[in-house]
């Protein structure tokens, strides 16, 4: 009886493993794309690419903003832009569409309402929440419709790529850095499949 | 492998019970009996549960009793626990958009059920078809990064299933094994996905008095 019962213990604790997210996930990038709906992406020729990053560091106790130079990514999104039929334009000169880049820098707290877990015994606790740090460090695109913009308003986006993970929290120290540590190629590969989720962007 | 191996010592061991029990005789079962099984599930996703996780699930248990109206009829109570689980790499549409990276999605369902079973012999083999049908806490969450979104609430479970005990007396009791294949339908939704549905494999030692 007494080997039985450890059979029955093996089989029931074969069944109970506790989970937990994959680093690779945690830390994994995430490349998310949208377009304004109704863009007609044909009627568009040119474009240009703002080789300066826009920063948003909150690193700090307190946020920065700067500017650092992104030039480095330049040529990948230049390489997307001129296959899907668009004509580059040097910065500064008049183009139909302007790509910008963004960076967002930081930590944030976070909660998970609903906490479960194994500790001795699978428990729930649904008004319990469960709270921890994040660094985040985010590479935003942006492509504004310079062609139909009205001087003095606001410029339309035509589409928005938020590449989530790829800056990994520190885009070497933000605005007070040079720029060395930071991951060129796993940002390229970022930006290359946004493009590739973007099947859209192409002027026939 | 290792699963498996546990799972042929299981019966192996209750085989060799079976062996010394000179006395057994193929009797029907007396109204009023009782029979508790301890079963192990495996259990695959199906229909649109599948687009969700489609992985096979090796963990997941059910305690149950089973209380003899009649000789082949008996009514009972289960709770179970199944876990569902995976990591995957892919693109996922959003409204003008689209979001790729790898994404982790996770399922628990903890079902209670009102049970009936129907046997089509009272010998020591017993064939059965059966239903459950009752209630189930269902939790999921997804994650992208450290971006994460959950779902918990109470659902329906119905489970039809067919399946084989064998049982033979040891001394005042009966001890046995079951093995059955259960569908099991709930209204629980995990992440964009309703009505999660299974098709599971139960192995089971079941004990009698």
């Amino acid at each position: 009886m007494n080997a039985r019962c450890a059979v029955l213990a093996t089989l029931l604790a074969l069944s109970c493993n506790s989970y937990s997210v994959p680093s690779d996930v945690v830390n994994g990038v995430v490349v998310i794309t949208q377009f304004t709906p109704g863009t007609t992406w044909g009627s568009y020729l040119t474009y240009s690419v703002d080789p300066s990053v826009a920063v948003v560091d909150e690193t700090g106790a307190v946020t920065v903003s700067c500017s650092v130079d992104g030039s480095q990514l330049v040529p990948t999104i230049e390489s997307n832009m001129n296959a899907r039929g668009y004509e580059n334009v040097p910065f500064g000169e008049a183009a139909d569409i302007e790509i910008k880049m963004d960076a967002l820098l930081g930590s944030v707290n976070t909660y998970v309402p609903g906490y479960c877990g194994w500790y001795p015994y699978y428990y729930c606790y649904p008004g319990w929440t469960y709270t921890g740090s994040y660094s985040f460090g985010t590479l935003v695109l942006t492509m504004g419709d310079t062609k139909n913009a009205t001087p003095g308003g606001k410029l339309p986006l035509l589409w928005t790529n938020a590449d989530y993970g790829v800056l990994a929290a520190y885009f070497d120290s933000g605005c007070t850095g040079s720029g060395t540590s930071v991951n060129w190629v796993k940002i390229r590969a970022a930006i290359d499949q946004a493009f590739s989720d973007s099947p859209y962007i192409v002027r026939p | 492998m290792k699963s498996t191996t546990r799972i042929a010592v299981a019966f192996a061991l209750l085989s060799t019970g079976a062996a010394r029990a000179q006395d057994w005789t193929s009797g029907p079962q007396r109204p009023n009996e009782m029979l508790w099984g301890f079963n192990w599930e495996i259990a695959q996703p199906v229909s649109s549960f599948r687009s969700y996780v489609d992985n096979l699930s090796l963990r997941g248990f059910s305690v149950e009793g089973r209380t003899f109206l009649r000789e082949n009829l008996s009514l009972g109570t289960s709770f179970s626990w199944n876990r569902f689980a995976q990591t995957r790499s892919g693109s996922t549409e959003i409204p003008n958009g689209m979001v790729t990276g790898r994404v982790f999605r996770y399922a628990d369902m903890l079902g209670l059920r009102a049970l009936a079973h129907y046997y089509l012999n009272s010998g020591p083999v017993k064939p059965y078809l059966g239903a459950g049908i009752g209630g189930v806490w269902g939790y999921a969450d997804q994650q992208v990064a450290d971006i994460f979104t959950s779902q918990a609430h109470f659902a329906f479970i119905a489970s039809p299933e067919i399946g084989v005990m064998y049982l033979v007396p040891r001394g005042g009791a009966e001890l046995g094994v079951n093995v059955a294949l259960r569908y099991t339908y709930t209204t629980v939704t995990v992440g964009t996905q309703k009505d999660s549905q299974t098709i599971s494999a139960v192995l089971g030692l079941v004990f009698g008095r």
